[in-house]
C-alpha cells in the first residue's frame, strides 16, 4: 500500500511541473480563482496519470475509495465457544472450549474471563430491597446485588478450585507474606506477553510500551480509544490498569493495626485471605494443576476451556459466557511497539456502548479524528456488555438436527413376483450421529417405489401389507430395517426413508431424515439354465438345448448337475425399457456382458470374441463341489446395471421311481413331521409302497440328469427284465416320454397280500458330441470320461386300504390324559380330595389294626 | 419290655394317630401346592376343618361337640371369655407401649379410612379364617391332647401354633409382628377353651379382641 501511495505522489508532482505550470500566470490572481486553478491543476494531474501507462481512472478512483474505507472494514477480535456435549443432561459435566480470533497473542498468553450464571441464580442485576435478602449462593461478592461479577467469581472458583475440599482447609496465615508467595501472579494489560511498559503511572515493570485500549463499534467499524485506567472512588487514577477479571477486594492484613493492604486479582499479591475467598488450596500453588499458579488461573491466563456441572431447573438452565483480553493485529498510533489492547465478546453485542456513542455524537457532533477517543468510557464499562453475551447450552443443542446415514445390502437385490416369494431380503442399516441417547431414539421407516429418481411425484408409498415379512417400522431403537422383495408390481427403484426423532424433554424434539434409493431387478431376469446341444459337424458349435433345468423348487437355489456335462446359460427377456438384452437390430451391442465362474471370466466358446447374453461352461469338478456363476451386464446408453448369480452343485446322476397314480399306489407313510406352527408333513418311505388290491399300478421313473434318456431305462419286475417289447408278454406296459424324460410302467392288479419288487436302472455316460466339445473347448482328454450304472428299486405291498397318514398312537394313559386336560381348579380339587381320602383311610386302617379297637368294635 | 411297649401303644394309639393327623393337616395346610388365593382358602378349609370333622365323625366315630364345637358351660365360657379378653387387651397394650409392635403391625390401607370396609374385612374375612384356626387349634388339637395331657395341652397347642407360624413365615422375622395378636389369642383362647370345654367362647373372645385391637391401632394411625 505504501508503495502505491509513493508512486502516486511522484506522478502527481511530475504532472504539476511539466503539463500545467506553463499554462498559468500566478501573479494577480484572487483567492477564488486560486481554487479553480487548483482544481484544474488537479484534474490535469489525474488526466496525465491516467494516460501514463494506460491506467483506468475509474478503476483507480475505486481502489482509492476502497482504501479510504479499509479502516472501517477491519474485523474486530472475536471469540466463539464449542460445547461438549452439545445437548447436556442436567447433572452432566459440560466443557466449553473458547476459540479467539483476530488477536496477535498466543492463547496461552491471553486472559479468558469466564462467567457462569447457574440455573438456581436469578437474572443479572437482581437487586433485592433488603441486602440481606440476596441469595447467598449467588451473591458471591456479598455486595447485596447479584451481578456479572458474581457470575465471574463462580466461574473463577470452579477453574481454580479443581474439586479441592476448601471447607476443611486451614487458611490461617499470620499477617504478611504477600509478595513472595508462589501463588501470586501479576497480570499485564493485553496479555501475559505484553509486560515491559515503563509508564510511571502504572507499576508494570521495565520496557518502553504504552498500553492503549480500544473498542470497536461493530455498526460503523470505527474503533475508539478508551480508558483502561482503574479509577479510585474519588475519580483519580489508581496505579493499575483495569482488566475485566472477577473483582473482590481482600484485606490481606486483618491482624495489623493501621492501613490495611488491599488486594485484587492480578495485582501480584495473593494472600491466604484471598485463597480462602477463591477456595484454592493454601498448600498448593497450582490447585487447578494447569501449570500456572492460582492467581494466574483465577485471572484466566490461557484458560480457554471451562468445565462445570450443567444444571437445569424447570425452564431455567445454566448460561455461560467468556470475554477474552488480548492485543489486536492493528498497531496503536503511539511512537512505540505497542498494539491495541482489545476485548472479544461471544456475540460482540453491546447496547450500552452503542447508546453511549450515539448519545455522545448527538451531544458533541461526529468524530473528526481518524483515531478518536471516547471520553468517559473505560474498559470497566465493558462489564455492562456481558449480559448480552451469554450462551445457553440447551438452546445451542436444540437448534441442531440429528444426522442420519443409511446403507443397504445386497447391492443388486432381486424381486420375486411369483408365489414362491423367494426375493432377496433387503437389510437397511442406519447410523445416527449427535444423538443424546441412541437407545431412546424413535425410528419411523417408510418404503416407496418409483421409476423416476428425479421426480418426487413418481414415488408411491408401499403399505406394510405389501411387505408382510418386514421388520417393525415404527418404534424405539429400530436402527435396522429388513424386508423381502416380493412385490407383485415392482418398479425400477425402491426408496427407503428413515425419520429419527429424539425427545429432549420439555416438549422439545429433534429430528433427522435420510433416504436411500435401491435399484431392483426382477427374478424374471434370472439366469436361465439349459442343456447344451452340440452340432454334429466339424465345428461342434454349442447352442442351448430345449430342456430347461432347475427352473423351480429347491433346485432354483442350488442347481444339481453331473460331472462332464456342458451347461448352457442365458439371460432371456427384456430390460426395464423393453429392449431385449441381446440388443436391437440397429444396436446389437446395446448391452455389455461379463460372465464369471468362481470369480474368473468364462472361456469364450464362440468366434465372436465378445461375451453375449448366452454362455456355456463345463462341469469338471468332483461330486460335492460347487460352481458360482455370476453375470454382470450394463446398458451403454442409460447405464442400467444387472448383477445375477446362480449356484451349481456337482452330484451323481440318479433315477427315482415314483407312483404315477397316487390314488392306487403311494409310498408307505412312516410318521409325521410337525413344525412349530403345528403343521404336519408325512414322512414317506423311499422304497416301500402300498397299492390297492384289484387296481392296476402305474409307476414312473425319472432321472435327475437331463442327458439320461428314458429309452435307456431297464425295468426289472420280480426279477424279470421288462423291455418295451416284452412288456405285453407279462401283461405290463411301458411308455417312454422323451420330451419329459419319463418312463412309465403299468403293472396289472393283484390281490391283497401279494407283492411286487420293481427295479429300474440305466447306464449313464456322456454323449459323444459333448465329449468332443469338452475336448475342443476346454481340453478335457478322452480318458477322463466315465460310465456309471444308476438305479432305484421299490417293494409294493398290495392292501385293501391305503392310509393317508401314519397311525395315530392309541390313547392308553386315560387317567393321565384326563388329568392333564382337566381345568386347573378341578385338578386342584381332585388332588386335595384325594389327599383327604388317603389321610382318612390310612388313619382308619391304623386304628382298626389295633386289638383294642377290634374289641371296642 | 415288648409287652410294655405294646401296652403303651395300644393305650395311646388314638392319641398318637390323632396327633399324627394334626401334624399332617398342619403341614399340608402350609405346604400343599396352591396357585392362587382361592386355592389357598380351599386348602385351609379342607385341612383345618373338613378333614378334622371327617376324621372325628368317621374314623374316631365321635361327636364333633366333644371337640369344642358346642355351647355348653355358658357361664364359665362367658366369664373366662371376658376375663381373657381383658387380659389379651392388656398384653397387647403392653406390646404397643414397650415394643415396636405398634409400628410394625400393618393394617390394610383400604380399611383404615373406610369403616364399612373395616367391618366387612373383620366380620367376613378375618372372622372366617379365625373360625377355621380356632376350630383346629382350640377344638380338634386341644381336645385331642387334653385327655392325656390335661392343662399342658394348652402349652403344646401354643407351641404347635408358634411352629406353624414360623413355617409359614419362613423363620423368625419382621413378619412375626403381624402374628403377635394371634399368639396372644392362642394362649388366652386356649385357657378359655380348656376351662369351658368349648371353642366357641374362645373364638368370640378372639374375634372381639382382634376388632378392638385393630380399631385402636387405626385410631392411633389417624391421630398421627
Amino acid at each position: 500500500m505504501k508503495k502505491i501511495k509513493l508512486i502516486f505522489a511522484i506522478f502527481f508532482c511530475f504532472s504539476l511541473l511539466f503539463s500545467s505550470a506553463h499554462a498559468y500566470d500566478f501573479t494577480g490572481i484572487s483567492s477564488g480563482d486560486m481554487e479553480d486553478i487548483a482544481g484544474d491543476l488537479l484534474n490535469g494531474a489525474f488526466d496525465n496519470i491516467s494516460n501514463f501507462g494506460g491506467i483506468d481512472q475509474e478503476e483507480l478512483e475505486y481502489n482509492i475509495s476502497t482504501m479510504n474505507l479499509a479502516r472501517q472494514k477491519k474485523q474486530a477480535p472475536q471469540v466463539s465457544i464449542i460445547l461438549n456435549p452439545s445437548n447436556p443432561n442436567p447433572g452432566e459435566k459440560i466443557t466449553a472450549v473458547a476459540t479467539p480470533t483476530y488477536f496477535m497473542n498466543d492463547i496461552k498468553d491471553m486472559y479468558f474471563t469466564w462467567y457462569l450464571r447457574t440455573a438456581d441464580c436469578p437474572a443479572i442485576n437482581y437487586l433485592p430491597e433488603n441486602k440481606n435478602d440476596a441469595n447467598k449462593q449467588c451473591d458471591l461478592d456479598n455486595d447485596g446485588r447479584i451481578d456479572i461479577n458474581d457470575y465471574k467469581i463462580k466461574a473463577a472458583r470452579i477453574i481454580a478450585n479443581n474439586d479441592f475440599d476448601y471447607r476443611n482447609a486451614n487458611y490461617y496465615d499470620p499477617c504478611g507474606r504477600l509478595y513472595e508467595r508462589k501463588e501470586a501472579y501479576k497480570a499485564f494489560l493485553g496479555g501475559n506477553d505484553q509486560g515491559g511498559g515503563t509508564d510511571p503511572d502504572h507499576n508494570e515493570g521495565g520496557g518502553n510500551k504504552n498500553h492503549t485500549c480500544y473498542i470497536q463499534d461493530t455498526r460503523t467499524g470505527n474503533e475508539y480509544k478508551i480508558s483502561c485506567d482503574r479509577t479510585s472512588d474519588n475519580g483519580s487514577p489508581s496505579n493499575t490498569y483495569y482488566h475485566l477479571f472477577p473483582r473482590h477486594t481482600t484485606n490481606c492484613t486483618p491482624c495489623v493495626i493501621g492501613d490495611p493492604i488491599l488486594s485484587l486479582l492480578g495485582d501480584g499479591r495473593f494472600c491466604s485471605m484471598e485463597e480462602k475467598f477463591w477456595h484454592t488450596d493454601p498448600n498448593n500453588p497450582d490447585t487447578a494443576g494447569t501449570g500456572n499458579n492460582d492467581e494466574a488461573n483465577l485471572v484466566g491466563l490461557g484458560v480457554n476451556e471451562f468445565t462445570w456441572t450443567y444444571q437445569k431447573i424447570e425452564k431455567n438452565s445454566d448460561q455461560i459466557g467468556v470475554v477474552v483480553e488480548g492485543i489486536s493485529p492493528d498497531p496503536t498510533q503511539e511512537a512505540d511497539s505497542s498494539y491495541r489492547v482489545m476485548w472479544a465478546l461471544l456475540k460482540n453485542k453491546c447496547s450500552y456502548f452503542n447508546n453511549y456513542v450515539d448519545d455522545y455524537i448527538d451531544e458533541h457532533g461526529a468524530f473528526t479524528s481518524l483515531d478518536p477517543e471516547l471520553p468517559g468510557f473505560g474498559s470497566n464499562d465493558i462489564n455492562n456488555c456481558l449480559r448480552e453475551n451469554f450462551i445457553d447450552p440447551s438452546d445451542a443443542g436444540t437448534s441442531q438436527k440429528i444426522s442420519v446415514e443409511l446403507s443397504y445390502s445386497p447391492q443388486n437385490p432381486i424381486n420375486d413376483s411369483s408365489s414362491s416369494r423367494s426375493g432377496d431380503q433387503i437389510v437397511v442399516n442406519s447410523s445416527v450421529f449427535d444423538a443424546k441417547n441412541p437407545a431412546y431414539l424413535k425410528y419411523v421407516w417408510q418404503v416407496s417405489q418409483g421409476d423416476d429418481i428425479g421426480s418426487s411425484d413418481s414415488w408411491l408409498s408401499i403399505p406394510k401389507s405389501d411387505i408382510p415379512d418386514s421388520s417393525q417400522t415404527i418404534g424405539l431403537g429400530l436402527d435396522t430395517f429388513k424386508f423381502s422383495l416380493n412385490l407383485s408390481n415392482p418398479q425400477k427403484y425402491i426408496k427407503v426413508k428413515l425419520t429419527v426423532s429424539e425427545n429432549l424433554g420439555n416438549g422439545t424434539t429433534r429430528e433427522g431424515h435420510s433416504d436411500v434409493i435401491i435399484p431392483i431387478s426382477s427374478s424374471s431376469n434370472q439366469i436361465k439354465v439349459n442343456t447344451t446341444e452340440v452340432s454334429d459337424d466339424t465345428n461342434l458349435t454349442l447352442s442351448l438345448g430345449d430342456t430347461e433345468i432347475c427352473e423351480d423348487g429347491i433346485n432354483q437355489t442350488v442347481c444339481p448337475i453331473s460331472k462332464n456335462e456342458i451347461i448352457g446359460l442365458s439371460l432371456p427377456g427384456n430390460d426395464s425399457s423393453g429392449t431385449p438384452f441381446s440388443g436391437t437390430s440397429a444396436n446389437p451391442t446395446l448391452w455389455s456382458f461379463l460372465w464369471t465362474i468362481d470369480g474368473e471370466p468364462l472361456a469364450d466358446t464362440t468366434d465372436e470374441n465378445i461375451q453375449t447374453s448366452t454362455a456355456f461352461f463345463p462341469i469338471l469338478k468332483n461330486v460335492g463341489e460347487r460352481y458360482t456363476i455370476n453375470l454382470t451386464a450394463t446398458k451403454s446408453t442409460t447405464g442400467e446395471k444387472i448383477n445375477l448369480t446362480r449356484v451349481f452343485e456337482v452330484v451323481d446322476p440318479k433315477i427315482k421311481i415314483s407312483s404315477a397314480d397316487t390314488n392306487a399306489c403311494k409310498p408307505e407313510v412312516l410318521g409325521n413331521y410337525v413344525d412349530l406352527e403345528g403343521k404336519q408333513w408325512s414322512d414317506e418311505s423311499e422304497n416301500n409302497f402300498l397299492a390297492l388290491a384289484d387296481y392296476p399300478i402305474k409307476l414312473q421313473a425319472k432321472s435327475s440328469n437331463p442327458y439320461l434318456s428314458p429309452e435307456n431305462f431297464n425295468w426289472l419286475v420280480d426279477n424279470n427284465a421288462i423291455t418295451e417289447d416284452s412288456a405285453e408278454t407279462y401283461g405290463f406296459n411301458i411308455d417312454n416320454n422323451t420330451t419329459e424324460k419319463i418312463s412309465t410302467l403299468t403293472l396289472p392288479a393283484k390281490s391283497e397280500g401279494e407283492t411286487y419288487d420293481v427295479t429300474v436302472g440305466a447306464l449313464y455316460t456322456q454323449n459323444n458330441l459333448i465329449k468332443k466339445a469338452l475336448n475342443k473347448y476346454w481340453g478335457v482328454s478322452y480318458d477322463q470320461f466315465y460310465e456309471k450304472i444308476v438305479s432305484d428299486d421299490i417293494s409294493i405291498k398290495i392292501v385293501n386300504f391305503v392310509p393317508l397318514a401314519a397311525n395315530q398312537p392309541t390313547n392308553k394313559k386315560i387317567i393321565a390324559s384326563l388329568y392333564s386336560s382337566l381345568p386347573s381348579y378341578l385338578a386342584f380339587l381332585f388332588r386335595i380330595v384325594l389327599t383327604a381320602f388317603v389321610i382318612l383311610i390310612s388313619s382308619s386302617l391304623i386304628l382298626s389294626l389295633s386289638p383294642e379297637r377290634k374289641n371296642e368294635n | 419290655m415288648l409287652n410294655l411297649e405294646k401296652k403303651y401303644l395300644s393305650r395311646h394309639k388314638e392319641f398318637l394317630v390323632t396327633f399324627a393327623v394334626v401334624i399332617i393337616c398342619l403341614v399340608l395346610s402350609a405346604l400343599f401346592p396352591s396357585e392362587n388365593n382361592i386355592q389357598h382358602l380351599i386348602k385351609q378349609i379342607f385341612f383345618l376343618f373338613v378333614i378334622p370333622v371327617l376324621y372325628i365323625k368317621f374314623v374316631l366315630k365321635k361327636s364333633i361337640s366333644d371337640f369344642g364345637l358346642n355351647l355348653q358351660n355358658k357361664k364359665t365360657g362367658i366369664f373366662w371369655g371376658t376375663l381373657m379378653l381383658i387380659i389379651s387387651l392388656l398384653i397387647a397394650f403392653l406390646f404397643i407401649k414397650f415394643t415396636p409392635f405398634g409400628k410394625q403391625y400393618s393394617i390394610l390401607p383400604q380399611v383404615v379410612n373406610n369403616f364399612w370396609l373395616f367391618l366387612i374385612y373383620m366380620l367376613i374375612f378375618v372372622n372366617f379364617l379365625l373360625f377355621l384356626q380356632e376350630y383346629f387349634f382350640k377344638g380338634f388339637l386341644l381336645f385331642s391332647l387334653e385327655k392325656n395331657m390335661a392343662w399342658k395341652a394348652i402349652v403344646i397347642q401354643v407351641i404347635i401354633y408358634l411352629l406353624s407360624i414360623m413355617i409359614t413365615k419362613k423363620g423368625i422375622n419382621q413378619e412375626m409382628w403381624q402374628s403377635i395378636p394371634l399368639l396372644i389369642q392362642s394362649v388366652t383362647g386356649g385357657i378359655i377353651a380348656y376351662k369351658s370345654r368349648s371353642m366357641i367362647y374362645s373364638y368370640i373372645s378372639g374375634l372381639l379382641f382382634l376388632i378392638l385391637l385393630n380399631s385402636y391401632i387405626i385410631h392411633t394411625i389417624k391421630i398421627q
